[in-house]
C-alpha cells in the first residue's frame, strides 16, 4: 500500500523532503511509520494528522494505516 | 466568527467594526494584537517566516472560537494569523472578540492568545543576524520551571489551565492538586480555594504531607 507522509517547517527541514511517498506493507501502524520516517527523533514531542485529523497522543498507538493514506508530521506550535 | 491565515492582516478598524455589527447585544470589543519583536533574546531580529498546515491551521483557529464562545459566553470572535515572510514591527495575530461585558471578554481573549499560540499548527522561523531558527516552545517565550510544590490560594473563578498559565508556568511541567486530587485542566478553581502546584514529575499523592504517603 502506499501512503503519502508530509513534513512542515523544521521537520520539513530535518528530513530533507516536504512530502515523501512510502510503499508500505499492508497493515503497517501509524507508529511503524513514525519511527522508520523519524528514526531518533521519534522520541520528540511532534503533532501528527491523518488525513487531515489531528490525533491526540494517546490514540496514535491504535492506528493502522490504509493505502491512499496521508500522515502530516509536525512540530509543537509555534505562532503569534 | 471568523478565522483565517493571510499573508497580511486586516486593518484593526476592519475587524473592530466587523465585530461591533455582528450583533446587537456587544458590550465590549477586546483586541489582541501580535506584533514582530525587532530584538528577541538579546539578538537583533531581521524578519519572521511563518509557516501553516494550510487546512488544519483554520480549522483548529475555529474550533478554539467555538470553545471560547461556549466556554465563555463571549458572542462572536475573529482570528487573523500572518503566514509568509514579516518584517520588524509588522502585525502577525490578531485576536479579537466581542462580549456583552468586559470581564469575559478578558478571560477569553487571554486564552485565545494563548491557545492559538500553542495549539494552532503554526511555526515561526526566526532570521537574525546571527542566523535563522525554528523557535519552538522550549526555546521560545521564557517559562519558569517549578523544582517543588507550591501552595497557591486562588481569589478569582479560574481555570486551571489559565492559573497555571499566569504564573508564567507551562501546562505539561505541573499538576494542580486540590484537596489531594489531581485537578483537570478545564476544570474550574473557586475563589477561596488552596491548591498545590506540583512539578509533573511528583506525583499528587507524594506531594501531599497529609496522607503521609
Amino acid at each position: 500500500m502506499q501512503v503519502v507522509v508530509r513534513a512542515f517547517a523544521r521537520l520539513k527541514e530535518e528530513l530533507n523532503a516536504d512530502r515523501l511517498v512510502l510503499e508500505l506493507p499492508n497493515g503497517t501502524t501509524l507508529e511503524e511509520l513514525l519511527h522508520r520516517v523519524l528514526g531518533k527523533r521519534r522520541g520528540e514531542h511532534i503533532m501528527v494528522a491523518v488525513n487531515n485529523r489531528l490525533l491526540p497522543g494517546e490514540e496514535l498507538a491504535g492506528v493502522r494505516l490504509k493505502d491512499g493514506d496521508v500522515v502530516d508530521l509536525m512540530p509543537p506550535a509555534s505562532g503569534g | 466568527m471568523r478565522a483565517e491565515l493571510r499573508t497580511r492582516l486586516s486593518p484593526i478598524g476592519a475587524v473592530v467594526e466587523e465585530l461591533r455589527a455582528s450583533s446587537e447585544e456587544v458590550g465590549a470589543i477586546l483586541v489582541f494584537l501580535g506584533v514582530v519583536r525587532g530584538v528577541s533574546r538579546g539578538r537583533r531580529v531581521l524578519r519572521l517566516e511563518y509557516e501553516a498546515h494550510p487546512e488544519l491551521a483554520p480549522e483548529v483557529l475555529r474550533r478554539l472560537i467555538e470553545e471560547a464562545k461556549e466556554k465563555y459566553c463571549i458572542l462572536d470572535a475573529v482570528i487573523e494569523h500572518k503566514v509568509g515572510t514579516a518584517d520588524v514591527g509588522e502585525p502577525v495575530m490578531c485576536v479579537a472578540v466581542a462580549s456583552r461585558h468586559r470581564r469575559e471578554g478578558f478571560s477569553a481573549l487571554r486564552e485565545l492568545v494563548e491557545r492559538v499560540k500553542h495549539e494552532a499548527p503554526i511555526w515561526k522561523k526566526e532570521v537574525t543576524e546571527e542566523g535563522a531558527y525554528w523557535v519552538e516552545e522550549r526555546g521560545g517565550e521564557p517559562f519558569i520551571e517549578l523544582v517543588s510544590p507550591v501552595e497557591v490560594s486562588v481569589n478569582e473563578e479560574v481555570s486551571a489551565q489559565e492559573l497555571i498559565a499566569r504564573l508564567g508556568l507551562r501546562a505539561e511541567d505541573v499538576r494542580i492538586v486540590r484537596e489531594d486530587r489531581e485537578v483537570e485542566s478545564k476544570a474550574l478553581l473557586r475563589r477561596g480555594d488552596r491548591v498545590k502546584i506540583v512539578p509533573a514529575r511528583v506525583r499528587p499523592s507524594s506531594a501531599s504531607s497529609q496522607r503521609g504517603e
